[in-house]
């Protein structure tokens, strides 16, 4: 799997992202409350759809983008991207069963297996970048302070990794919105403190989830930056959000290989 | 006149007498001398042509052309990094070939193009399970039936090294053994028949992930007018299957490439011993061998499941009967089996290819298979194709070398869609899909102005519609495997390869061939430049022996120019009574050069005819090449060198030249000295 | 005057030795003619070598002339030297000087050879005259170094005399010889002087030698403090009455 298209699948699909409550200062214990509320509010324990554009520039390459339609069933953790657009990556599609990623291309016809252990597609995403987030569970939050983010208000706290937490990034940034609760900012950083990417969530889209019976937060646009390869950036726009069931058969080879039939 | 020169000869070849020790030494050095000189003009000319036979007449051509723009140099054989280069492209090929052809001296042109691909070679379990799969769909019910077997084989041996490893280690229990229980289970395989591809499902999430995994080799390819690449290299065979026929895909894998690093381990590190042990070498006393060895042991448990069920009854009789051991387990037993030594090595290395070779399969693809190639294009995107393996190659006199063989042949349809050239229409539908997604473009720098500037409020939409389900247009699939050649041989390709009928005008004609097409904006190389590290290697080579020869006779000149100026120095009387008498400067000084030229022409000859002999046994006998990269420069394990009259005229001149040099001062010492009329010494 | 063989007028010479210069002759007038048998003495230092040096037109005056067969040498250039003494001198040394890898006709040719003016065949007769005339006409392709030294001597004296020269110059020419073996090589030297008429000019401090000679020429501190005729042989040659005519 080509090392972008990974990279921007698997930061798309931690799209679901946590959003937060607006408090004020508040105290350690307020803040893990906070980060559970912005865990809780993209919980979702059904299943998920939507279509996606993902664009991707890395410097001394050609631009590239795709159409992907997206599903997700929280219950069993599976997972199943299909590529729409364009027209020479139709067909294609990633999904994940347990701890394997297969890889089916329809112009050869082939299956590929992957153990997901690995570094997918040799890109620096991994499990993480797949699963859910729990932020409240491997996190430790520090309060920085209010800060200005272009003309809003925004609550700026600094994350720690627990010791022992299997997380990508050991020490994140985040700016979470005053008024709306949903993060805009988040930036990832290395033990050393290097600053790895930035990504910002401007726009934001709320689905009422019926197995819930709340609503369900994500971000309608995720920018991502590479600050270590510069010049390096991916976007991706959601839209067309469903979280009614899916087909019982969905999460299949069958069923991909059927769509491009 | 003449009585003069047959004096000043006599002079010579009478003083020359009259020092024998010292004329030995020194005539010796300079036929030394000559004799290098000539052996290695010879040797590198015999090496310049095998090299040119091994890779201008087998896939470079004596020249190359590409684009002027190109940003990095040519290297047909792989560069220092196996990445792909930037060698610019031919947008049509057409307009190259009439240009090159009306140039005299061009036996035949061939577009070309390189294209690096990555083939999935996955494990065993993966492999039958896909198979399983494949067949399922095809109601294959044989075939199913066969490779549910293959499946259970595997799963035995899993689960038998899984439960040896259990009872060493008290290691955390992450379910493989409930897994393969199950999967050996009568259960599961009722399943098979009832709800087929639930079973497959199982089979691949639960129980594949136990399998070994698989891994990914590279093929570097070079696309090309196959046709027009037949009737011009001929010197490409085929050695298994056969050539791709006119107007189809294909591709052509080289032996030694597939021997040396795509051949199943076992097999491989077997046949890196027995071939080290027909060169001499011995298991005892060589540790690399012995860990060779080693490595086959650690890889011979697949072999148990390679083999045929059926078969494994045979097998392990014979290597049972071969250790004088019961038969037993065939995993233990083919152990025993590879802990080789002198004594038993080649008769158990034949048996190994008897028994066991026989019945599995040595490579990831055979001749006929169809394999998929997967690049990274040029447009950003990855691309796979599948395509047909229609026969192994090998070059003739290259037969052993893996430099050689190191390029895979196709056409040039397939390179073309593995190069991936980004095209118009992509371009086009991807403004398309941007327009349509609705997102503005912003910098790095002013990010967050851009986004979060607008407004005062984040936007939240509240998204009620519900997605329509997803159809596809229409996919392309990969349906034909023939084209058109007169179509193909048109249009795009990285390079060109020219043969030319006479070598020895090479440089003339690339000359022309670079005036032909640089309107093309195209630039002409020779073979040496364009096959990169190998081609060079001669060139090096060269220059490093030329550079020694040149030391060796700088020293020979200052030795004899040493010792010459110690023979006029005690020659002094002598020189100034003959001045004395009458004799003039110019008399004396050729007496002094023609000591020198005497014992010169003498040396010289000597030398070169020492070559002559010694530059006709090695032809017979010929020099083996030490290591592969040489083999190519040898035109094969041996290079058989010739002699020519130039070598030989070159070594003469030499050692002239360091003569004439090496007289200089001398010379013009002896004439410095006075003529003597009253001495105040004695005799 | 004309006629003599070799004239030294004012003859000067100088020697830079360092930064200043020495000088070896002060001011020498001489002249010898044909037929004379001289010989020059002086101890070392006298200036006896640069005498002969330039006698021997191998080195030229700093001022002064020296007038060799009517050529004045201090205008020529080497070439134009080495061509001179080829053609109208001769040369013996007291250690022979003969080319060892060389046969004793070889030897003798040498300088008739470098004349360039002969064929081979008359060069061969005129060296096989020469040896006969010195006595070792059976000895024409033996070896220097299988003579003994009275018979290197002769040949070197057939090589000095081979080409008819003006004059001869000897350098203790029986330096490196007995007694007797001496006195046969300067009989034979005064012998050729008398019938060919050739000029010796010896340098030497043998007494038997300066008994022999017509002429004794003293050099000390760069000048001639003497020039007297020593003893002469009993036989007077018309040659000699000649010379003493025009002393």
């Amino acid at each position: 799997m080509k090392a972008s298209t990974s990279f921007v699948v698997a930061a798309f699909v931690a799209a679901v992202a946590p959003s937060a409550h607006a408090l004020a200062v508040p105290s350690e214990a307020e803040l893990v409350q906070m980060l559970t509320v912005v865990d809780d509010r993209q919980q979702n324990t059904g299943d998920y759809r939507s279509t996606a554009y993902l664009e991707q520039k890395e410097r001394g390459k050609e631009d590239t983008a795709f159409e992907v339609a997206f599903y997700r069933r929280d219950a069993d953790d599976k997972l199943m991207i299909l590529f729409t657009k364009p027209k020479t990556e139709a067909g294609k599609g990633y999904l994940r069963l347990d701890k394997n990623l297969f890889f089916y291309d329809p112009t050869v016809g082939k299956w590929e297996r992957r153990t997901e252990r690995e570094r997918i597609g040799g890109t620096n995403s991994n499990r993480q970048d797949f699963d859910e987030s729990r932020l409240a569970v491997e996190y430790t939050p520090k309060y920085v302070g209010e800060e200005k983010l272009g003309k809003l208000d925004t609550h700026h706290l600094s994350l720690t990794a627990k010791e022992g937490a299997d997380v990508a990034y050991p020490l994140v940034d985040l700016w979470i919105d005053k008024a709306s609760g949903n993060i805009l900012k988040r930036e990832d950083k290395a033990l050393s403190a290097k600053l790895l990417r930035t990504t910002y969530y401007p726009k934001w889209n709320k689905v009422y989830s019926e197995s819930k019976k709340a609503d369900v937060f994500f971000p309608a646009e995720i920018r991502i930056f590479d600050e270590v390869e510069k010049g390096n950036s991916s976007l991706i726009v959601i839209r067309d959000v469903d979280l009614k069931p899916l087909d019982a058969n969905l999460f299949t080879k069958a069923w991909l290989e059927s769509k491009s039939r | 006149m003449t009585a003069v020169i047959k004096l000043l000869l006599q002079l010579g070849v009478q003083s020359l007498l009259a020092h024998r020790t010292k004329s030995l030494i020194v005539g010796g050095l300079l036929a030394f001398g000559t004799f290098l000189v000539v052996t290695s003009l010879a040797v590198l000319d015999s090496v310049t042509r095998a090299t040119r036979a091994s890779l201008v007449e087998s896939i470079a051509g004596d020249v190359q052309i590409y684009s002027k723009d190109a940003k990095d140099s040519l290297a047909l054989l792989g560069g220092i990094g196996f990445g792909t280069e930037d060698i610019g492209e031919i947008d049509s090929y057409g307009p190259v070939r009439d240009a090159v052809l009306k140039v005299d001296n061009v036996a035949g042109v061939v577009p070309m193009g390189i294209a690096n691909a990555a083939v999935a070679s996955p494990g065993d379990l993966d492999r039958t399970l896909n198979a399983l799969r494949e067949a399922v769909k095809g109601n294959d019910a044989a075939n199913v039936m066969l490779l549910a077997d293959r499946v259970r084989t595997i799963a035995r041996v899993l689960q038998d090294q899984q439960q040896k490893q259990a009872a060493v280690a008290a290691s955390e229990n992450n379910g493989a053994g409930e897994v393969l229980a199950r999967a050996l289970s009568d259960e599961l395989w009722a399943g098979m028949t009832t709800d087929p591809l639930a079973t497959l499902d199982w089979l691949d999430t639960k129980l594949a992930p136990l399998g070994e995994q698989g891994n990914q080799f590279y093929l570097r390819l070079v696309g090309t007018d196959l046709d027009g690449f037949k009737q011009t290299f001929k010197r490409i065979k085929i050695v298994d299957g056969e050539y791709v026929p006119s107007g189809t895909r294909g591709v052509l894998v080289g032996q030694a490439f597939l021997d040396r690093r795509l051949k199943f381990a076992v097999a491989m590190h077997l046949d890196t011993i027995h071939n080290e042990l027909v060169k001499g070498q011995t298991i005892a006393a060589n540790k690399t061998l012995q860990d060779t060895l080693a490595k086959a042991r650690r890889a011979s448990p697949r072999l148990v499941y390679m083999l045929p069920p059926k078969d494994l009854p045979v097998v392990t009789a014979s290597i049972a009967a071969e250790l004088g051991k019961p038969p037993g387990e065939l995993a233990p037993l083919l152990v025993d089996f590879l802990t080789m030594d002198d004594t038993n090595f080649e008769r158990r290395y034949q048996m190994f290819y008897d028994v066991i070779a026989a019945r599995v399969q040595l490579y990831p693809f055979q001749v006929g298979d169809t394999i998929t190639l997967t690049s990274f294009t040029k447009s950003g995107y990855l691309r796979s194709i599948n395509v047909k393996v229609w026969g192994i190659y090998v070059i003739e006199g290259l037969e052993s070398s893996d430099i050689a063989s190191a390029l895979s042949i196709t056409d040039l349809m397939t390179f073309r869609e593995l190069y991936g050239r980004r095209t118009a229409a992509l371009d086009a539908e991807l403004v398309k899909m941007k327009a349509a997604s609705g997102a503005k473009e912003v910098n790095r720098e002013d990010a967050e102005a851009a986004l979060f500037g607008g407004s005062d409020a984040v936007e939240v939409q509240a998204v009620a519609e519900s997605a329509a389900e997803v159809v596809l247009d229409k996919v392309d699939r990969q349906e034909s495997f023939t084209f058109d050649p007169k179509d193909a041989n048109e249009g795009f390709a990285l390079t060109t390869a020219v043969l030319l009928k006479d070598p020895d005008k090479a440089r003339a004609t690339q000359r022309e061939i670079s005036a032909a097409v640089a309107p093309l904006g195209l630039q002409a190389v020779n073979w040496q430049t364009a096959t990169g590290i190998v081609g060079q290697l001669t060139m090096v080579v060269s220059g490093v022996l030329l550079g020694a020869i040149f030391i060796l006779f700088l020293v020979t000149t200052v030795i004899l120019n040493n010792s010459l100026v110690m023979a006029t120095l005690e020659r002094v009387a002598e020189i100034g009574t003959l001045r004395a008498i009458g004799a003039q400067k110019r008399f004396v000084n050729a007496m002094i050069t023609f000591e020198t030229a005497t014992l010169g022409a003498l040396a010289g000859v000597v030398g070169a005819l020492t070559s002559v002999l010694f530059i006709t046994w090695l032809s017979k006998v010929g020099i083996p090449a030490p290591a592969d990269v040489l083999q190519v420069l040898f035109g094969g394990p041996r290079l058989y060198p010739t002699l020519t009259a130039s070598n030989v005229v070159a070594g003469v001149v030499a050692t002239l030249i360091v003569g004439v040099f090496a007289t200089l001062y001398p010379a013009r010492l002896a004439m410095r000295v006075q003529p003597v009329v009253a001495m105040q010494g004695k005799e | 005057m004309s006629g003599h063989i070799v004239e030294l007028r004012g003859v000067i010479k100088d020697y830079p030795l360092g930064k200043v210069s020495v000088r070896a002759l002060h001011g020498i007038d001489l002249s010898f003619d044909r037929g004379e048998f001289a010989s020059i003495a002086g101890p070392s230092g006298s200036g006896k070598t640069t005498l002969l040096n330039l006698i021997g037109c191998v080195d030229v005056p700093s001022e002064g002339t020296v007038l060799m067969n009517g050529r004045s040498t201090g205008e020529l250039s080497d070439r134009e030297l080495t061509e001179l003494r080829l053609f109208n001198l001769g040369f013996i040394f007291q250690s022979f000087n003969l080319v060892p890898v060389l046969t004793v006709a070889q030897n003798v040719e040498l300088p008739l050879l470098l004349q360039h003016k002969m064929t081979g065949s008359e060069r061969h007769a005129q060296v096989v005259a020469m040896l006969e005339r010195v006595g070792l006409g059976k000895y024409v392709n033996h070896r220097p170094t299988e003579l003994s030294g009275g018979q290197r001597q002769r040949v070197a004296i057939a090589r000095a005399l081979v080409t008819k020269p003006k004059l001869v110059l000897a350098d203790e020419p029986t330096a490196n010889l007995d007694s007797v073996t001496g006195n046969s090589i300067l009989q034979l030297m005064r012998e050729l002087n008398q019938t060919e008429g050739t000029t010796f000019l010896f340098s030497t401090h043998d007494a038997a030698v300066m008994k022999l000679a017509s002429r004794v020429i003293r050099v000390h501190d760069g000048r001639i403090v003497d020039d007297g005729h020593g003893a002469r042989p009993s036989a007077d040659t018309n040659a000699d009455r000649a010379a003493a005519a025009h002393a």
